[in-house]
């Protein structure tokens, strides 16, 4: 009865923020944002509009149309 | 006075009931709120309590002024203007914009606009305080249009807070799930809060009422609270 399925989940520590901060680059963010770029691409990769609009959008940033720092 | 305008990126994306439930807690929060139904499809007065055969709105008169008549309260108190039954409005939404910068000057004051999905954001006279919120559904349709729609804002020439809010997402859904995952990382001006689909939204709507009315305890309610709040925060971070 006692013996219940606990989800372990991995709590970062404040040293290990830390060492996030020092490998990504400074310690002036509020915040950290773990994207997960792999699955980010096989979700592009895998819907042929998606894929058609990414082609498009990379063709155009290399053009220089449009400047994604302007938003 | 806080203007938040509502468009859905195409039609069918939930706006007019994003508008209504955000009216309706925001109402339970204490501010005031007004609703203006730009949208001939006139149907935010459905969500709140209005009679389908009622058909007037302000549509249906030459002036503000005149049509300041059709103004309705619904049971939580929030005061809207339905679009009424004149397609060919006999005046533009730019003068009933306008006109409503009349109704209400205090700080705690909340103008949210349904406006319809065909509209271009430019043709609205929008300033640096004014929120514009795009709905979106995840969906592939709506990520090809949130594409086109930042192409087209990189080269807008007006300033204001421009959104795009996820709404009726179905985390069980791979594409879904996936493709929120993508805009997350991926798509500047995206909200950081989603409108989970939620029965409820329909069946309040089926009640001609609202999530807070219907179920308070709902996904959905939680959901336009949190959006309440981030709109809240968002109004609050440009007055700072």
């Amino acid at each position: 009865m006692t013996n219940f399925a606990v989800k372990k989940s991995s709590i970062l520590t404040d040293y290990d923020i830390d060492n996030l901060y020092r490998k990504f680059g400074g310690a002036n963010q509020s915040y950290i944002e773990i994207v997960n770029v792999m699955k980010n691409k096989s979700t592009i990769d895998k819907y042929p509009l998606l894929k058609d609009i990414s082609l498009s959008i990379t063709d155009t940033v290399k053009e220089h149309k449009i400047n994604k720092s302007t938003y | 006075m806080k203007r938040v305008f509502v468009k859905g990126i195409k039609g069918g994306t939930g706006t007019t009931s994003v508008v209504a439930n955000l009216a309706c807690v925001l109402k339970k929060s204490k501010e005031q709120v007004y609703v203006i139904d730009l949208d001939p499809k006139s149907d935010v007065g459905l969500h709140l309590g209005l009679a389908w055969a009622h058909e007037y709105g302000w549509s249906n008169y030459p002036t503000f002024n005149e049509a300041s008549c059709q103004f309705h309260q619904d049971s939580d108190g929030v005061i809207f203007l339905p679009f009424g039954s004149n397609s060919q409005a006999q005046f533009s939404s730019s003068r009933i914009i306008e006109g409503c910068k009349q109704i209400d000057n205090s700080d705690n004051a909340w103008l949210l606009f349904d406006c319809p999905a065909h509209i271009d954001v430019t043709q609205y006279s929008l300033n640096e305080d004014d929120i514009f919120l795009e709905v979106v559904n995840c969906d592939a349709i709506c990520h090809s249009l949130i594409y086109k729609r930042l192409q087209t804002l990189s080269q807008a020439a007006g300033q204001w807070q421009h959104y795009f809010l996820a709404n009726r997402y179905n985390s069980a859904s791979e594409l879904e799930f996936d493709l929120l995952q993508l805009w997350q990382s991926e798509i500047p001006l995206l909200a950081s809060l989603y409108i989970n689909k939620d029965e409820v939204i329909k069946e309040a709507t089926a009640f001609r009422n609202v999530a807070i009315n219907c179920a308070p305890y709902s996904v959905a309610n939680d959901d336009f609270e949190t959006l309440a709040g981030w709109l809240v925060s968002r109004v609050n971070q440009d007055e700072s």
